[in-house]
């Protein structure tokens, strides 16, 4: 068997895949090696072996609609792969679905119920931040024409603090200021800008409330729609104020100036508080 | 419907931006060949067809790994094979069925129905002996044979190195060898 090394490179050199070097040794060895010859033709006689089974014909199935079935195939499972390459497309759609189906429940003509529990968080944040417009509660005398000349009791300061999270609806709070030193029998007329404004809009039909006492620590709720009628209103000190009648009676359907957040006219609950007294 | 003259480049180009439809020409071009292979693996038509068909939705699958600038068909052939070899494992067998349109064929020749038995007796008995070998050996075969793969792209296809595939492929014809004998191919 001294022709071992030669006769592993056969299989080699008939496929043509030996180097120039191992194809010099084989073909001289070949020439000199009969039985080498006839190994390297029984090599060749057996490729053309395999080459002989006939393939059986494929279906006509197969012929003309493996194309279909493979693209069926593969399109049937699109999330799988889909969400195997990309799974943080999963809580991305998710958070961007949760925010549309919110971004659309303050819209106009949708009704927020008292009973509805409103969770919001304290995060104060500019207005400026939110381009958000608080509603103002016009309280005047009943004639406008005599308005008082001092600053009248309620609502001054628009400092709006706004519900942080989208998962509840939006929450203005204006915060209802008693200046130091009015006095609720002196007559005048409003003198500040948030009044005027407010006298402007509410010239046409509006009845004005009288005055709104607010206890301090008390928080008024009104639900104010996109329009902004009041709608409820509720008191309290807790973040859910319980629903107050008698004051609800005497404010439903007053006329506030439409709230607006970001542009867009919407239903805000509104907190009226009385703002503390400041401490010399 | 899926002909097209556009390069197999083109084509997975386009399957990677997400046009799956880009990939129909490459199931129509590259049918054909691959029933071939694994036809020649299985030696059976029923399974050839089912392993072409899990190939292909492989392939697909797998479509973000290819590189672009490889040969798609023999990366093809990999994910066949590799696929088909696990199929066969799985079996544990090789069923060799009658080819019975090999016999239309020759009916349809009108040649000598004594030669006629005789080629399909042949061809049964090569196609037992191929069955017969181990799958490894088989497939080197079928690349190298069949699909006239050079040692460097087999040696990708089933990663393995050149040497090797050198080694294996001498192996599995000296084993092909004895079993052709023992199967009678040999015998007139």
């Amino acid at each position: 068997m001294k022709c071992r090394e030669e006769r592993e490179l056969l299989s080699g050199y008939l496929d043509g895949e030996l180097n120039d070097e191992q194809r010099r040794k084989v073909e001289r060895h070949l020439a000199e090696c009969a039985s080498c010859k006839k190994e390297l033709e029984e090599l060749k006689q057996l490729d053309e072996y395999v080459r002989t089974v006939e393939i059986e014909e494929p279906t006509r199935e197969f012929v003309f609609s493996l194309t279909r079935k493979v693209m069926q195939n593969v399109k049937k499972k699109p999330r799988f792969s889909f969400f195997r390459l990309t799974p943080m497309l999963v809580p991305i759609t998710v958070a961007i679905l949760v925010i549309i189906v919110l971004a659309n429940i303050d819209q106009p003509g949708k009704f927020v119920s008292l009973d509805d529990r409103v969770i919001y968080a304290e995060t104060e944040t500019t207005k400026r931040d939110l381009d958000l417009h608080v509603p103002e509660l016009s309280v005047t005398r009943r004639t406008p024409a005599e308005a008082p000349k001092d600053k009248r009791t309620i609502l001054a300061e628009k400092k709006a603090s706004v519900a942080a999270p989208p998962s509840a609806p939006a929450v203005a709070k204006a915060k209802v200021s008693e200046e130091i030193g009015d006095k609720r029998e002196a007559e005048g007329t409003a003198v500040s800008d948030a009044e005027e404004r407010m006298e402007e809009i509410s010239a046409t039909d509006v009845e004005y409330v009288e005055e709104l006492e607010i206890p301090r620590d008390i928080v008024v709720r009104a639900i104010v729609d996109s329009n902004g009628r009041i709608l409820k209103v509720a008191t309290g000190n807790s973040i859910v104020p319980e629903k107050d009648t008698v004051l609800e009676n005497r404010l439903q359907g007053q006329q506030l100036k439409p709230p607006v957040i970001r542009g867009r006219r919407t239903q805000l609950y509104v907190d009226f508080t009385q703002k503390k007294e400041k401490k010399d | 419907m899926y002909n097209t003259i556009e390069s197999d480049e083109t084509l997975i180009k386009r399957v990677k931006k997400g046009d799956c439809d880009a990939f129909c020409p490459l199931v129509e071009r590259y049918k054909m060949p691959l029933y071939k292979v694994m036809y020649r693996m299985v030696y059976n038509r029923d399974d050839a067809e089912d392993l072409v068909e899990e190939a292909f939705v492989k392939a697909f699958r797998a479509i973000s790994r290819f590189e672009i600038g490889r040969p798609f068909y023999a990366w093809l052939c990999r994910i066949a094979v590799n696929n088909a070899i696990n199929y066969i494992r799985k079996e544990r067998r090789v069923q060799v069925q009658p080819i019975e349109t090999l016999e239309y064929k020759l009916v349809a020749k009108k040649g000598n129905p004594v030669e006629m038995t005789r080629q399909k007796l042949l061809q049964e008995r090569i196609a037992s002996a191929m069955a017969k070998l181990p799958e490894d050996y088989r497939t080197i075969l079928v690349l190298r044979v069949e699909e006239e793969f050079s040692y460097d792209e087999i040696s990708k296809i089933l990663k393995i190195p050149k040497g090797t595939v050198m080694s294996r492929l001498a192996r599995a014809r000296q084993k092909l060898k004895e079993l052709f004998k023992e199967m009678g191919v040999y015998q007139k």
